[in-house]
């Protein structure tokens, strides 16, 4: 079920009621019960791939944790990693791949029939289980960290399939640690009004921005790009600067409502957002994007291949970002976004030395150079999402051809002023409060005020959520992960 | 406790009142242009793509058939090739959308190859997944006035248009029976000849596009043969083929050399008339080389209608 749904709205409240309800030991149960049925109504039976990734890294954790000897732990790292990533690979990679050998063949003059697989891939992507890259992950690190020995296996099997398939976090994040998050679901939770206000407030303000903002901005987004030869070279410009926001408005509400929903229940999940669009360089802005993801690349990807592997560090960031364009999907679209900026990174940190020698030479202000940086780094990742968004490397290449040619200045490609004046509104609302505010502080605004400024505020939410709040129930972009 | 539970609740009813007062006032005007084919029961229904929709009026064909006492209202039930494809539930809706004692209404399906089309090698499963998450997918109230049903799952943009309407064109009148009349001419707009070169040129180049990727779909013909099955319990059935322009009609004939064969023999198999207008050399108008702009359309069905008296025994129908 979609959080912006209206089954949600049922099922939510019964399940924080029931989770009071009930006492704190068979709370696992309602939870899992809960998460399962949250599955079902999405993929009815893919459900059986998540229990699979769950009952394999339940045993595998126990095998690892009482294993004698080092060759038995490894065995059964090797089982848990192999087993997970090959779920991975068969629901959503193995087309991609042999759709792409054949194309690699085709290019060496050898041809073989693809039309039928390119099709094959296509059903794939329909039937692609949501959230599997989200919970294969979570349960891998899981793995990692008893064969690690920094976290004791956990015995009791319901807490850990709870674990697996949290529902505020299951289908998209935040992807969460065995060593965070076990311990919250085994203890006592008491019911803390201020928490779950908070908790709500989070909700709220996840439920805007993504039915008012995210997909108000995905409507002009999806005709820019359905157009990428339009001769209206502003509008694409527009749309390019639209779906920066809309992503990360996107993501940052899914985010935001599932650490809202967890707060409502007494548990804290990790943030994923830090105001990314206000990193003056690269490397900050990857430190603030979907933390989750890059902190998990860090410790299981690029620290291995670092500290034990001894690989170089600029390789070793290239095979990060590979791997993470392709945890987005199986499309080459996604890697080359990546290893875009992966390229960004690498080139950033070598000349690092010599840009702020220059700049201590030339004396620029330090607000210049933050200007120049944060300008420069917006307009970059900009032109490397068009990669992410088209369907197509080529139709991106398009749309970024046709993006600097110079044509008309026509903007209104909706054939509606009022639509793209309030996306610019709203975008500026976020920001500012993003900027002062941080993307996991917003119930600040609320939480403490008087009452009569807490009431204004809940009704101004519900007249605009009502007004401006569109109709659509879209699914987030990053279920398709 | 006590008090924080009754913010909430106050906070939900307020939420939910004044969500539904919203809704209300955007039904009191104009909502979209399918909007009205989901609000009202019928008794005769017009069903197909977007052709139909803009190309039967059902209110001539009540006025042409007035003697037979066909079951009334008949409603403008098409939509357009992405939302009322043939399949499992637009089967669904017109069943919910019939008056229960129909038992003599007139229903004319319209066919062309975009109503079978679909992704190639789509099964069941998959086909079904994409289908939920079309109008009729979504809803399952056909029939109400004010449908809260569609308003709140189909209604694409948001309530403050019930204040300030933006989404409304003149140019394309939506009447109450579901028809959707396209006119040349309206107070605020008058289409050139420049838009109607661009939008033949724009509509001929997106379907050779999407006809590349379709395939013709076993799985909509069989949802369309138990359409008929079930229509046939409910009163006299038709199978029209739009008018269209000879270049759109040599594109669908490149890629379905048999459509109109293959249909022939369904209609005979089944026992109901197939008038076939695509191969005929007709004077009609469209705006776009598919749709029929207002006067053809009433044209069009008047021809329709003269048609189907010449071939529907007249004295069975007129009982």
């Amino acid at each position: 079920m979609l959080f912006n749904s209206f089954e949600f709205l049922y099922f939510f409240p019964i399940i924080i009621i029931g989770f009071y309800l009930i006492p704190n030991r068979f709370r696992w149960l309602w939870l899992l019960l809960g998460s399962y049925y949250f599955y079902t109504t999405l993929e009815p039976t893919l459900i059986l791939l998540l229990i699979a990734s769950t009952l394999v890294d339940y045993f595998c954790g126990l095998k690892m944790y009482a294993a004698a000897t080092k060759k038995i732990k490894k065995l059964c790292l090797a089982t848990s990693i192999t087993i997970n990533v090959g779920i991975l690979i068969a629901f959503k990679y193995l087309f991609f791949f042999t759709a792409s050998f054949a194309s690699l063949l085709a290019f060496f003059g050898i041809q073989i029939p693809i039309d039928d697989m390119e099709q094959s891939y296509h059903i794939s992507q329909i039937l692609l289980p949501i959230g599997i890259s989200f919970y294969t992950f979570q349960t891998m690190s899981y793995s990692i960290e008893v064969y690690r020995g920094t976290i004791k296996p956990e015995k009791h099997l319901g807490i850990f399939a709870l674990y697996v398939a949290f529902f505020p976090q299951l289908v998209a994040g935040p992807i969460e640690r065995a060593s965070r998050l076990l311990p919250q679901l085994r203890k006592k939770v008491s019911l803390n009004l201020r928490t779950v206000e908070q908790g709500l407030i989070m909700m709220a303000w996840g439920f805007f921005l993504k039915v008012v903002v995210a997909d108000r901005l995905g409507i002009y987004v999806d005709q820019a790009f359905s157009n990428p030869d339009s001769p209206h070279s502003l509008s694409l410009i527009l749309g390019g600067f639209f779906f920066c926001f809309q992503i990360y408005y996107d993501f940052s509400a899914y985010t935001s409502i599932a650490i809202g929903a967890a707060n409502v229940m007494g548990y804290n999940l990790m943030q994923n957002f830090n105001r990314p669009f206000f990193s003056t360089s690269s490397t900050e802005f990857w430190k603030r994007w979907h933390i989750s993801l890059m902190q998990w690349m860090r410790d299981y990807v690029y620290r291995p291949l670092v500290i034990h592997l001894k690989m170089n560090r600029l390789s070793a960031v290239l095979i990060v970002f590979f791997v993470v364009g392709l945890w987005h999907g199986a499309n080459w679209t996604f890697v080359v976004w990546s290893m875009l900026n992966a390229l960004l990174l690498i080139a950033e940190v070598s000349t690092n030395p010599i840009r702020k020698w220059l700049f201590k030479k030339l004396r620029l202000p330090k607000q210049l150079v933050s200007f120049l940086g944060w300008s420069f780094i917006f307009s970059y990742l900009m032109v490397s999402l068009i990669f992410f968004r088209s369907s197509s490397i080529e139709a991106a290449f398009v749309y970024i051809q046709s993006m600097f040619t110079i044509g008309s200045m026509h903007i209104n490609i909706m054939g509606n002023y009022i639509e793209l004046f309030l996306s610019f509104l709203f975008i500026g609302v976020v920001q500012t409060i993003h900027y002062y505010k941080g993307n996991n502080r917003v119930y600040e605004l609320v939480i403490d005020k008087a009452h009569y400024i807490k009431w204004i505020s809940y009704f101004g939410y519900i007249l605009i959520i009502v007004l401006f709040g569109l109709n659509r129930q879209n699914s987030f972009i990053y279920f398709q992960f | 406790m006590k008090y924080f539970i009754l913010k909430l609740m106050l906070f939900c009813v307020v939420l939910v009142g004044v969500y539904f007062s919203f809704m209300y006032k955007v039904s009191t005007g104009y909502v979209d242009e399918n909007y009205t084919k989901f609000s009202q029961e019928a008794g005769s229904l017009i069903i197909g793509t977007s052709t139909a929709s803009q190309g039967i009026s059902p209110q001539i064909l009540e006025e042409e058939f007035s003697e037979f006492n066909y079951d009334k209202p008949m409603v403008n039930f098409a939509i357009n090739f992405e939302q009322s494809q043939y399949g499992e539930f637009y089967l669904n809706a017109i069943k919910n959308k019939l008056k229960k004692p129909t038992t003599k209404g007139q229903f004319i399906l319209s066919i062309s190859p975009a109503s079978f089309t679909s992704v190639k090698n789509l099964d069941a499963t998959a086909l079904r997944k994409l289908e939920k998450e079309k109008i009729f997918g979504k809803i399952s109230d056909f029939t109400s006035n004010p449908n809260f049903d569609y308003i709140s799952n189909c209604y694409p943009i948001s309530l403050y248009n019930a204040i300030y309407p933006t989404n409304k064109w003149d140019n394309l009148v939506v009447h109450a029976n579901g028809w959707n009349e396209f006119k040349l001419k309206s107070n605020s707009y008058t289409v050139t000849q420049e838009d109607l070169t661009l939008w033949k040129k724009q509509t001929l180049e997106f379907q050779t596009k999407f006809i590349k990727d379709q395939e013709f779909s076993n799985l909509r013909l069989q949802s369309f043969i138990e359409t008929i099955d079930f229509l046939k319990q409910r009163g006299d059935v038709l199978i029209v083929r739009m008018p269209l322009t000879s270049e759109m009609l040599a594109l669908e004939n490149k890629k379905w050399k048999n459509f109109d064969a293959q249909f022939d023999s369904i209609a005979k198999a089944k026992n109901v008339p197939f008038l076939n207008y695509s191969q005929k050399e007709l004077s009609f108008k469209t705006y776009d080389g598919t749709h029929l702009i207002s006067e053809s359309a009433q044209e069009f069905t008047r021809l329709l209608s003269e048609d189907i008296k010449k071939i529907i025994p007249t004295n069975t129908a007129k009982n």
